[in-house]
């Protein structure tokens, strides 16, 4: 039994990275757009 | 004589590189993080070539061969998620400080240079030992291989890592570092079929291995446990795997050896996808290496000491040519490891302490020729050392790694994420940390047994981010702190930001469609063979 869930888990592992990275690159999405409305922002301003 | 061979032309290969880089040196940018141009497929071999060394394909080698092969790929599970949370939560952040070094990023970002002295000491003497294991592993290779003495060996081993790096720095680093990556994962890939056609072909080789009676429970997940085993119970032997696996994973995320690669990358994309790539680099070579590995107590099950079992399938089982390029290519995971090692102790030593312990500010030429120079004295004591100290691989490799887990793993991350750590907390936070490490392990050496959860590194940490808590109840935090940090957390924006921010966003999908191809690949070449041997 545990080398079967090691054997699901040692690739498992990657796959779990893989919907990690996405959450952190979809939060630097977010924060980007933030970051390009502030800037536009104070461009107008001036 | 043509491991000989190999291994020369190798060296001089490396070394041509780095005279060659030597002239392209023009400033202490370039020598320190080369010029900060790094690209994916740069960053991505050089952060996998100076984490692999003589500790993966010797000390781990012959502890799979020993009995532990599952064991040690549960380790990476967890090791290899330190490039991932790494990337984000301390690299990326770092290479947005624009620092040099690691410990100048700690002193700018605390306003200190008591934390940026302390970061530099730790660099060095962890650096050090870790250098002087990995130098020893390397140099009990060539002996082995090409037939000179030990000490013979260890003086052409320092002749030629000392060589390329103090002549080109970073930049000959990165470039030789991505090299060797390519030849030692060629290595481990080609190896494979063969390592396993003389234990018995597929799948008998792996069926047999789990139903060796010399190695009772070798393929199982917990590896050989009992009274006289290394590990006492699989639960034990599970511990073990997962608190040193997130050890090396946060001495993957914050050790200077890691952490400093991102320095060199080109952009911020660049560092994520690389930390991506060696996540799946890592994960791949290990699952290969280990699996080939656990087959050779089937062909041989007495080889000693066990740190030479891989030396011993390149130089016995499989055919010559592969053999050299196994030889060439774990020589090649040793001297990416020194090279980058002493690049960093002598960045350390001259940027860190010599030019702020005397407060003044080097030229760029003065700065290049004193950090040659103390690279060159750095890698003389190493070498004496390494003469004078009987080798261990794997236990001194350990040691090393695991201080910077404990005094460095803390406080990097809480550098990012808080606002109310001071740098009283940061300094006793990376001392305590360090004392912490070399505290447990004394005590194992005097005779005291402590339980796998109360680990050297456990005892560590606990004291490090108590320091850490208590320290930052004192002291200010400085305007020049606040500054500091808030333009860290401000996100960079490339100029051709969408462009790369949709390459980036393709990452995750090559990092999940590697998964499937691993747990395929698992299942076929380890689960099933050892199905079949119930």
């Amino acid at each position: 039994m545990g080398e079967l869930i090691f054997s699901f888990g040692y690739g498992g592992s990657l796959i779990i990275l893989g919907w990690v990275t996405h959450f952190f690159l979809i939060k630097m999405k977010r924060n980007q757009k933030e970051e390009q409305e502030r800037n536009t922002i104070e461009k107008v301003g001036m | 004589m043509a491991f000989i061979i190999g291994i020369i032309v190798s060296f001089c290969v490396y070394v041509s590189i780095g005279i060659y880089l030597f002239r392209k040196v023009e400033n202490s940018e370039e020598y320190y993080v080369s010029g900060r141009s790094g690209n994916t497929l740069m960053i991505t071999g050089t952060l996998v070539a100076s984490f692999l060394s003589t500790v993966s394909f010797m000390g781990e080698a012959g502890f799979s061969y020993d009995g532990y092969p599952i064991l040690l790929l549960i380790l990476v599970i967890f090791n290899a998620s330190g490039y991932i949370l790494g990337v984000f939560l301390f690299g990326r952040y770092l290479r947005r400080s624009k620092s040099l070094t690691v410990p100048e990023y700690f002193g700018n970002r605390f306003h200190s240079k008591k934390v940026r002295l302390v970061a530099a000491i730790t660099t060095i003497l962890g650096l050090a030992a870790y250098l002087v294991a990995v130098t020893q592993g390397a140099a009990v290779l060539l002996a082995e291989v090409s037939g000179v003495s030990y000490s013979m060996a260890l003086l052409i081993m320092w002749l030629v890592y000392s060589s390329f790096t103090i002549l080109s720095g970073a930049k000959g680093v990165m470039v030789n570092d991505t090299i060797m990556f390519f030849l030692f994962s060629i290595a481990t890939y080609l190896s494979f079929p063969y390592i396993i056609h003389s234990a018995g072909g597929f799948p008998d080789a792996i069926t047999k291995a789990a139903n060796l009676a010399a190695r009772p429970d070798l393929l199982s997940w917990h590896g050989i446990t009992g009274p006289n085993a290394t590990m006492g119970t699989p639960w034990e032997a599970l511990a073990w795997a997962v608190i040193m696996g997130l050890v090396w994973g946060a001495v993957i995320a914050v050790s200077p050896w890691q952490s400093s690669r991102y320095l060199m990358a080109k952009n911020e994309h660049v560092a994520i996808r690389s930390g991506i790539w060696a996540t799946i680099s890592i994960i791949t070579v290990y699952l290969f290496l280990h699996i080939s590995i656990s087959t050779i107590p089937t062909i041989k099950a007495d080889i000693a000491p066990s740190e030479k079992v891989f030396i011993w399938a390149a130089m016995n089982i499989v055919p010559t040519w592969l053999g050299v390029i196994i030889v060439s290519g774990i020589m090649a995971a040793a001297l990416s490891s020194c090279s980058s090692f002493l690049q960093l102790i002598g960045s350390a030593i001259t940027r860190d302490i010599m030019e702020q312990s005397r407060n003044k500010q080097y030229t760029d030429q003065q700065l290049l020729r004193a950090s040659r120079i103390s690279m060159l004295l750095i890698s003389l004591i190493i070498f004496f050392i390494g003469l004078l100290q009987p080798p261990a691989v794997m236990w001194i490799g350990y040691f090393a790694a695991t201080l910077f887990a404990a005094s460095w793993g803390p406080i990097a991350f809480a550098s990012v994420f808080s606002k109310k750590i001071t740098k009283v907390g940061a300094f006793w936070s990376i001392v305590a940390g360090f004392l912490g490490v070399i505290i447990g392990e004394s005590l194992g050496k005097l005779g005291v047994v402590l339980p796998v959860y109360f680990n050297p590194i456990i005892i560590g940490l606990l004291l490090s981010v108590s320091a850490l808590i208590i320290g930052s109840k004192f002291g200010v935090i400085t305007r020049e702190e606040r500054e500091f940090h808030a333009r860290i957390l401000q996100q960079p924006i490339e100029t051709d930001e969408e462009k790369e921010m949709s390459i980036t966003r393709r990452y995750p999908v090559y990092l999940m469609v590697s998964g499937v191809m691993i747990i395929i690949t698992t299942l076929i070449f380890y689960y099933w063979p050892t199905t079949l041997a119930l």
